[in-house]
């Protein structure tokens, strides 16, 4: 029997990527997928004729310039078109809008409040500084602060370099950045509400915590930190979808002699002696292969694939109390024209980029309260986008396709399982929301696909439908991430390794768990990545 | 005008501290306290030192350091702290008593709930136990500067570090991944069953605007275990005949010493010469000299009110308005006749601690109404009883928690009787015949608090308790060690780290930074002199 010299389980966008750097490093690689397509929940599907859904994650910013490079995907064709200029609806027709021009952005939040405009400036320099910290530690393996081991120290002293680099103002701001609600830091800077609720939607987007959480202020930072051409903080849609940087790592593993295999559900992994050797897939074959690595979520990793006998009863403990919470739902629209957000009559342009409905911080945190009670947000939090006015493989010429990400909606409800009828409901929430500011739409509907966290766990594969396989608390994050003293990618078995985004530095299509979890294995083999 | 070598501004605890280390030291030092009575918001006494108000803190323990330095067994008090039983009161089933001390009683009650959590009590016990402890390095000493560090903040880092090592991998690792949690996910992780999640769920909120899901709050659970429990038997502990005792010792203690303390002596102004502070104005227009000014009140009233904002830059100054104190205590006092007859001896009562708070989903709750500036429908309290000057009468101090300070659409005016109703509703279905008892009820709601003792927010540590205002950022980032921009002029309180309650820590801090000043600024006038 062929021996692999690694298989990765899961070809989300982290296990292709991973996939991608060991086939490049020169090692067999075999990808394995439960579903008939790639990509995890980075995916383009077509579920109306004509119309292409990026039916899960919806935007790109965060995939890392580094492995777009490294992999060269561009030649594998994929291409990011930048979003125009965004905006955040408020009430009564107010909106702020933020604009590929500076100048343009600054007159538009003066109208919300001067002083405002200026701590936009400041906020922005802040934001930037901290930025710098963390984008660095992104594609590096986190130290484990326990250890003695030469490598760890080093890490551990490069992680201190990194923050003396900030000077002593900017050690006191990331040690309560990392640590404060993201309402208090913003109202160390604004005064508007429409502003602080419009810049907040970063601090909840896929998290169980509201705005006034104390930790939220991190979770703003994980999502501006990415960059496009530069530009930190940029959005942008991936032409043809999120399948396309899917594809095209699937076809740089490819170009590299990985193998990728589809329908091909793992059961279990082959364990001898402690020691991972292969995996077992549903229909029973068995394959061998020195290194694993699961693309799947820390807990379904551990509680799915493993026998409990094979694991100690701490670590399976501290599995099962990784948090791991669904909060978000999603819309993909299929329209028969452009949406008509009156609002925004004279400003055609922000309609290409982000359109977030939060018109303060209060509704999001009261968003936040219905999802603690078991319920979804009766008033929900909504980013919204258009990517076919960018990007015509979409839509049909004048059709429009619609992304909803809606904010927050818990996996479990608090009376009893989700049910076709309560779906209904919760898309009927989301619909009459959209409504209010945008009257009409439901005319134009040719097609609503209703996404919750249940059908995000039963489709993609996510545990409660967290879209960044747990959640992105301090205890979870760095050297917490899943486990202290599994941060390294390894598991507790040998040959077993964790690429997926339960791995640091967590979610969102940013590939880096999975080229670091490929740099690990190569290290124990004695290889260097190139 | 009369010169002192030190003159310490507000005679709580930390005042009461400072004043009689720096006496001790050898400096004439004069405390002036506005109030009647001395003790602040911990308890206050008259200038004999007999009791005058009732204690609002009701549990906590001087640090053991401070009790040494100041000798205060001399004034006979007792270095053990007296250990109170628990009584807990919940909506949803039996109210429970636990004995301090007595381990088979108390696995006894918990196996009710749930015999496994019943097992998992000593052990949860011991954990925060130990965590406290290395925690307390940190909560009790000055923390060091970041920049231009000197060879103290080197070896201050340095011993910091080493005590953590200490904890050993295991416990190191289960540190620095709970300590910013939220509590109830800590809770939930342990225990099964409400009732022993409710033993710990209402201190890691008490006196601050977090609830049980707030990250944050395994600190802030940490810190109460650390400063207000008796860790191995996991009993609250106060001094040895309640704060009144504490604070009568460090009134006659300081005055034995020879510092001078005058009540009703309120500071108007603190006076500057060459930019240094040089004198305070009374409100009666009296002037006194000294070199060294520190003040326990409110960092904010300390500095924009007392020293005037034309003396520091802009960014203290905005950064002094944006540290947080939001209040959420009402203090509650009842004059009790007698005790109701069917609830056992005067001497059960007088050693218990009473909770009425409920389990995490009512305490967070609760929260949500507070955190939107409204009072909850039954606000969680804790309650406890000291005789009264008659014999046979007693008195209740009752401490409510989620009371705003600033209430959004109502005021304390409407809201306090309401508040007293649902306190008095519950004291009397927990003990039929209770408000027969009852003679009279003085409320102090945080707007009274705010008012009488000078707090911008009202909140009982003058600023909230989180890890984003603790340490090397409490009062203001990089302002850690007690000084402030004007030479001479220190902060000596409550909103200095490690807080207030009845440690005096703060106060002791400020005392040893003010000296090595004193002695500095002496050594150079010598030189100057010679």
């Amino acid at each position: 029997m062929k021996q692999w010299d690694a298989i990765v389980v899961g070809a989300g966008h982290n296990g292709l990527t991973a996939a991608a750097y060991l086939a490049r490093a020169g090692l067999s690689v075999l990808v394995l997928e439960r579903r008939d397509i790639v990509g995890g929940a980075a995916v383009s599907e077509e579920r109306h004729e004509g119309f292409l859904y990026s039916s899960c994650s919806y935007v790109c910013s965060l995939l890392r310039a580094e492995i777009m490079r490294d992999l060269e995907l561009s030649r594998f064709g994929l291409r990011i078109i930048p979003y125009e200029n965004s905006t955040t609806l408020g009430r009564d027709g107010r909106y702020v809008g933020f604009y590929a021009d500076h100048d343009r952005t600054r007159r538009s939040l003066a109208r919300l409040s001067p002083r405002d405009a200026e701590a936009y400036e400041t906020f922005n320099r802040d934001i930037y500084r901290q930025c710098r910290l963390i984008r660095p530690l992104l594609l590096k393996t986190p130290p484990d602060p326990t250890s003695m081991k030469p490598r760890d120290l080093r890490r551990l002293l490069d992680l201190g370099r990194a923050f003396g680099q900030l000077g002593e103002d900017g050690i006191y701001q990331a040690m309560q950045f990392w640590t404060m609600s993201c309402g208090d830091f913003l109202d160390r800077y604004f005064e508007s509400d429409l502003l602080k609720g419009s810049l907040a939607g970063n601090s909840i987007i896929g998290t169980a915590l509201g705005p006034y959480s104390p930790g939220s202020a991190y979770v703003l930072l994980h999502h501006v930190m990415g960059e496009l051409d530069g530009h930190v903080g940029a959005w942008g849609f991936a032409v043809g979808g999120m399948g396309a940087i899917s594809q095209a790592l699937a076809a740089a593993a490819g170009s590299h002699g990985a193998e990728i295999r589809t329908g091909a559900e793992v059961d279990q992994f082959l364990i001898r002696d402690g020691e991972v050797q292969g995996v077992v897939l549903a229909n029973g074959e068995e394959i061998r292969a020195r290194h694993v690595v699961s693309n799947l979520d820390f807990k379904r990793t551990f509680l799915k694939l493993v026998p409990e006998k094979e694991l100690a009863p701490d670590f399976l403990e501290g599995v099962r109390n990784f948090k791991i919470r669904g909060s978000s739902g999603k819309l993909n629209i299929a329209l028969d024209r452009l949406p008509d957000f009156p609002a925004l009559r004279d400003e055609p342009t922000l309609k290409r980029g982000g359109i977030m409905i939060s018109e303060s911080m209060e509704y999001m945190e009261r968003g936040y309260d219905d999802w603690k009670r078991g319920a979804w947000s009766k008033k929900p939090f909504l980013d919204i986008v258009l990517p076919s006015t960018l990007d015509p493989t979409m839509a049909p010429p004048d059709q429009h396709y619609m992304s909803v990400f809606v904010q927050y909606v818990p996996a479990k409800l608090a009376d009893g399982d989700w049910t076709p009828e309560k779906r209904d409901a919760f898309g009927e929430t989301v619909l009459s929301t959209i409504e209010a500011h945008c009257p009409g739409i439901r005319e134009s509907i040719l097609d609503c696909w209703v996404r919750t966290p249940w059908d995000l766990e039963n489709e993609v594969g996510l545990t409660e439908g967290n879209i960044f396989q747990g959640e992105l608390t301090l205890d979870q994050l760095l050297f917490n991430r899943p486990l202290p003293g599994y941060a390294q990618y390894r598991g507790p078995l040998r040959g077993l390794y964790m690429c997926g985004s339960s791995t640091h530095p967590g979610g969102g299509v940013m590939g880096a768990p999975g080229a670091n979890a490929a740099r690990e294995v190569l290290v124990d083999i004695g290889r260097r990545v190139v | 005008m009369a010169q002192y070598d030190a003159i310490i501004i507000g005679g709580g605890i930390n005042g009461l501290v400072t004043t009689g280390l720096l006496q001790k030291a050898g400096l004439s030092t004069l405390l002036l306290e506005a109030g009647g009575g001395f003790g602040g918001l911990a308890a206050q006494v008259d200038a004999e030192g007999q009791p005058q108000a009732p204690s609002l803190a009701q549990s906590g323990m001087i640090s053991p350091s401070v009790f040494r330095s100041l000798n205060l067994s001399s004034q006979g008090l007792s270095v053990q702290p007296e250990r109170l039983d628990q009584e807990f009161h919940h909506p949803g089933y039996d109210s429970f008593r636990l004995f301090a001390g007595d381990a088979d009683q108390q696995q006894a009650v918990m196996s009710r709930f749930s015999p496994r959590d019943a097992d998992r009590l000593p052990v949860f016990r011991a954990r925060l136990t130990r965590l406290a402890s290395a925690l307390k390095p940190f909560l009790e000493r000055t923390p060091p500067r970041l920049a231009e560090m000197v060879l103290a903040d080197r070896l201050e880092l340095l011993r910091l570090g080493v005590s953590l090592k200490r904890l050993g991998r295991a416990d190191l690792r289960d540190f620095l991944r709970i300590i910013a949690m939220n509590e109830a996910d800590l809770l939930e992780e342990v225990f099964e069953s409400e009732a022993a999640q409710s033993l710990f769920a209402f201190d890691g909120v008490l006196g601050n605007l977090f609830g049980p899901r707030s990250p944050n709050t395994v600190f802030t659970l940490l810190y109460r275990w650390a400063t207000a429990f008796d860790g191995a038997s996991g009993s609250p502990v106060r001094p040895l005949g309640g704060a009144h005792a504490l604070v009568g010792a460090l009134v006659r203690q300081a005055r034995s010493l020879g510092a001078v303390l005058r009540s009703e002596a309120e500071v108007e102004r603190v006076l500057l010469v060459d930019d240094r502070a040089a004198a305070v104005r009374l409100t009666s227009g009296e002037e006194v000299g000294a070199p060294l000014i520190l003040s326990s009140l409110h960092p904010g009233r300390s500095c924009l009110d007392l020293l005037g904002v034309e003396h520091m830059d802009a960014d203290w100054v905005r950064n002094l308005q944006h540290a947080r104190g939001r209040g959420v205590n009402a203090a509650l006092t009842l004059s009790l006749a007698g005790l109701p007859e069917t609830e056992g001896s005067a001497a059960g009562w007088l050693r218990r601690r009473f909770v009425f708070a409920g389990g995490i989903r009512a305490l967070e709750a609760a929260h949500d109404s507070a955190k939107y500036g409204e009072l909850p429908d039954d606000p969680p309290f804790e309650a406890s009883v000291s005789t009264g000057e008659k014999p046979g009468t007693f008195r209740m101090q009752v401490t409510a928690q989620y009371c705003p300070e600033n209430l959004k659409v109502s005021s304390w005016q409407q809201e306090g009787e309401k508040l007293q109703r649902s306190i008095l509703r519950r004291l009397e279905e927990a003990y039929p015949g209770f408000n027969a008892c009852v003679e009279g009820v003085r409320m102090q709601t945080p707007s009274d608090l705010a008012a009488s003792y000078g707090l911008p927010g009202g909140h009982w540590h003058h600023l909230e308790l989180g890890l984003d205002q603790i340490y090397l950022l409490r009062p203001l980032p990089g302002w850690g060690q007690y000084s402030t921009p004007v030479e001479g002029f220190f902060l000596c309180g409550a909103g200095c780290h490690p807080g207030g309650g009845l440690q005096g820590a703060a106060g002791a801090n400020a005392a040893h930074r003010a000296l090595l000043h004193h002695k500095a600024r002496n050594k150079t006038l010598r030189a100057k002199g010679g």
